[in-house]
């Protein structure tokens, strides 16, 4: 994966989490995922398509997610409560967006609904054929990870070029 | 041994190597006179030799030899014990690197001792002692310095050793092999064969022991001797540290007796138990706090407060925190705090120019110019993008296509500028913020201040007339204007009384900036 | 002053509210989504919309083509993760008044909402 990918990721979580929460975020060194074991126990997904394709996961502790959403929404929650993973959901659809607005050579990419799993030891599968970068975050509230399993779409790559060609 | 039978005086048993062979010797002699096989046999049991010893079908060769050539003696090899594999002890083998390093410091101390006392103490330049004999003895360390993680040697593990047997069936026993005679700290760990350090720190290396120990401890001096400490732990001097001599390290640092024009690179507090004599050449990065006896010539920054017991001399120091010095003097140079300054005595009767600075935000005054330029262009930009559309709007429906994209264009402008304002205001107030976190601008005089000082609030800059007599509180308002309080009046005295107010500071004083900026500050 | 809230997110339209409120806004709307949005409209009547962009069912550019049809003057928020200039072009070509990226402070979102009504009631 193009490292001009990851980058966008680490702005964009440190950008959402200081403005809508006031909490700083130290990100740690990226690495490849090995696998698809899970990294915490509650995830946010949003799928990517367009012009970029693939998925990316917000995984957090169950402590560090409780403490997250209660600075999101102003009182803790349970995890069980339906508001719990819409505020997952929209911290990854915030992160997501922010990310693919700084993502170079205007590609066109859209974003999906955010999907979110909360339970213990669940995994994420994700298509083999594409590396999982996994950038490890630290904050106050606890630790999670942001997982960017992404690639350039061949197809609509060449169809641009073709459309550019033909032009 | 020799053994020779009865019968014919012809049979001659040897046994040789510490009883591992036996040989037997048939002698020369007339065909009637030639031993039988038996005969061999019952003077090898004469002997002892174990039966189990004796080689099968040897005995019938050297018999047949003999009566082929009656005229020569035949011997041969009947019986054959067993060696004893002797043992090996376990041991402690140093990683090669280390080991390399160990060996630079044996010659490097042997050099040392070579060297004539008077060309050491000559301050060369790097410290070489002299153009011939380029070593750099500062440069060089006289420690193995590790770090947690690295690998410090290997355990060769030990061979217990398998008896033996001689001829006569006797067990020859087998020297054992120790266990490791070197013991390893608990700073290192065995993972496997493999010894790697738990712990950063120096390496401690003797015949019978191997240990890391976190805390560097330097008995005496830091000279030629020690060389320049590059250290990730702690660091404790019982003596002082020499001329040109760096001291890098990752944990305090102690000095007891007297620091010189040396250099400090630290990222944790250090104390000087006595004080530096830096001499105009001294250089401190300190990264926590610095207690210190007193201070001379010396420059740098501390990032923690600095608490100093007697005098400031002649230095130029920028501390973060705060400054502590409620019995001492600053005299001459330059003292800049963060936060607040409690000093006895500023400056001296002699007027000795002496700076103190207080609540500089150098951190912020860029800062604070980038979000003043970008407000200017972004309202400039807002302004003009709002005329031109206003104007393409009051033409009403009758837009081209040019004109309508255009129009869409100034909409994104404007909308864009909008955002960036919020965004740029937002800015402003959390450094706003932070900066109320950082500063408390508040200089406290115990004793006197001299003329010849000059005091800088902030961006207000404050001229001593005379002396004045203390205990002195000078601050800035929020508003960023200085107010005295002479000794302890809680009436404020105007400025103007004891000083000569050279700089109001009031159009660049960052905080007064921000708040312009940001709508929301407090 | 009667304000309606697209958003399929209830944690953002509570962070909305909480700013409406602020502003001394009491009558609001909710809706999750571009359709329950054009259901309620009708009936609610708002004196401005906030609306976001990435909605199940109908999303939120979808709704303000379909609203301007009918509605021309009330003034739009677009907010939104969206924040390529395309977007908000697109966004504003369908006819929104102003425009805000997620994530945003509270400060930010009032600062807009004020703007916004000063400069549709001029």
């Amino acid at each position: 994966m193009d490292a001009g990918y990851i980058t966008p990721f680490v702005k964009s979580i440190q950008n959402v989490f200081s403005t809508m929460l006031q909490l700083p975020v130290t990100v740690l060194d990226p690495a490849i995922k090995q696998g698809n074991s899970p990294s915490h126990d509650v995830s946010g997904i949003i799928g990517m398509s367009g012009d970029v394709k693939g998925s990316v996961i917000l995984s957090f502790k169950l402590d560090a997610a409780e403490s997250i959403v209660a600075l999101f929404c102003g009182e803790r929650m349970d995890p069980d409560h339906a508001d719990f993973a819409d505020a997952i959901g929209e911290l990854v659809n915030m992160v997501c967006g922010g990310a693919k607005a700084m993502f170079t050579d205007k590609k066109r990419v859209s974003i999906s609904c955010p999907s979110v799993i909360v339970g213990k030891d669940h995994g994420v599968c994700l298509p083999s054929d594409v590396p999982c970068v996994l950038i490890p975050c630290s904050t106050d509230c606890g630790e999670f990870v942001i997982e960017v399993a992404i690639r350039e779409n061949a197809a609509a790559n060449k169809a641009a070029e073709q459309a550019a060609a033909n032009a | 041994m020799n053994g020779v039978d009865a019968a014919g005086e012809r049979i001659s048993v040897t046994i040789e190597r510490g009883g591992l062979s036996c040989t037997v010797i048939v002698r020369s002699g007339p065909e009637s006179t030639l031993p039988t096989e038996a005969d061999i046999l019952a003077q090898l049991e004469v002997q002892h030799i174990h039966p189990s010893r004796i080689l099968g079908g040897v005995v019938a060769d050297l018999l047949a030899r003999a009566a082929a050539e009656p005229g020569a003696d035949q011997s041969e090899v009947v019986a054959q014990g067993q060696p004893a594999e002797h043992g090996r002890s376990a041991e402690f083998t140093l990683d090669p690197a280390i080991r390399a390093q160990l060996d630079a410091i044996q010659l490097r101390r042997d050099r040392l001792e070579e060297m004539p006392a008077g060309k050491l103490n000559a301050k060369t330049a790097g410290g070489q002692t002299s153009e011939q004999d380029a070593v750099d003895f500062r440069s060089q360390s006289a420690f193995v310095v590790v770090q947690k993680g690295d690998h410090i040697g290997q355990i060769v593990p030990g061979v217990e050793g398998t008896d033996g047997i001689d001829v006569r069936g006797h067990v020859i026993q087998a020297k054992k092999g120790r266990s490791m005679s070197v013991k390893l700290g608990e700073s290192l760990r065995a993972e496997g064969s493999e010894v790697i350090a738990q712990t950063s720190g120096v390496l401690r290396y003797q015949i019978d022991r191997v240990e890391i120990d976190p805390v560097l401890e330097i008995r005496g001096d830091v000279d030629f001797e020690t060389g320049n400490i590059d250290f990730p732990g702690c660091v404790n001097v019982s003596g002082g540290v020499k001329d040109h001599f760096v001291v890098r390290a990752g944990g305090t640092v102690t000095v007891h007796k007297l620091v010189e024009a040396a250099e400090f690179y630290t990222s944790s507090a250090v104390v000087l138990t006595q004080g530096m004599a830096g001499r105009g050449m001294g250089r401190l990065e300190i990264g926590g706090d610095l207690h210190t006896g007193y201070l001379d010539g010396v420059a740098g920054k501390v990032s923690g407060n600095l608490y100093v017991k007697r005098e400031i001399k002649e230095c130029r120091l920028c501390v973060e925190r705060r400054v502590v010095c409620p019995d001492g003097t600053v005299y001459g140079g330059q003292l800049v705090s963060r936060q607040s300054v409690d000093i006895g005595v500023i400056g001296g009767p002699g007027g000795v120019e002496t700076e103190v600075v207080v609540g500089r935000l150098a951190e912020i005054e860029p800062l604070a110019d980038r979000i003043s330029h970008l407000t200017h262009a972004v309202q400039v930009e807002r302004e003009r993008s709002e005329g031109e559309l206003k104007a393409l709007q009051e033409r009403g429906k009758k837009l081209t296509s040019a004109q309508a994209e255009r129009l869409t264009e100034l909409q994104y402008s404007q909308v864009t500028c909008e955002d960036l304002v919020g965004r740029v205001g937002q800015a402003a107030a959390q450094l706003l913020n932070a900066a109320g976190s950082w500063t408390e601008t508040k200089l406290i005089v115990r004793r006197a201040v001299y003329k010849g000082a000059r005091i800088r609030l902030r961006n207000v800059v404050l001229e001593i007339r005379d002396m004045v007599q203390g205990p002195i509180l000078l601050e800035l308002d929020k508003a960023g204007s200085p107010h005295c309080h002479l000794r302890g009046a809680s009436e404020p005295t105007p400025i103007g009384e004891i000083a000569t107010i050279r700089d109001t500071g009031e159009d660049r004083d960052p905080i007064v900036r921000l708040r312009g900026i940001s709508p929301h500050a407090a | 002053m009667k304000v309606m809230l697209i958003d399929d997110s209830k944690t953002m339209r509570n962070i909305q509210r909480s700013v409406l409120r602020q502003l001394g806004i009491e009558q609001i709307e909710e809706a999750c989504d571009g359709q329950d949005a054009l259901s309620k409209v009708g009936a609610f009547q708002p004196d401005l919309i906030l609306v976001d962009w990435n909605m199940p069912n109908m999303d939120g550019l979808s709704f303000i083509k379909a609203f301007r049809k009918q509605d021309k003057s009330t003034p739009l928020i677009m907010v939104t993760t969206e924040a390529e200039k395309s977007r908000v072009i697109e966004a504003i070509k369908a006819g929104v008044n102003n425009y805000l990226v997620k994530p945003f402070t509270p400060d930010m979102l009032s600062q807009r909402i004020n703007e916004t009504i000063a400069k549709c009631s001029a």
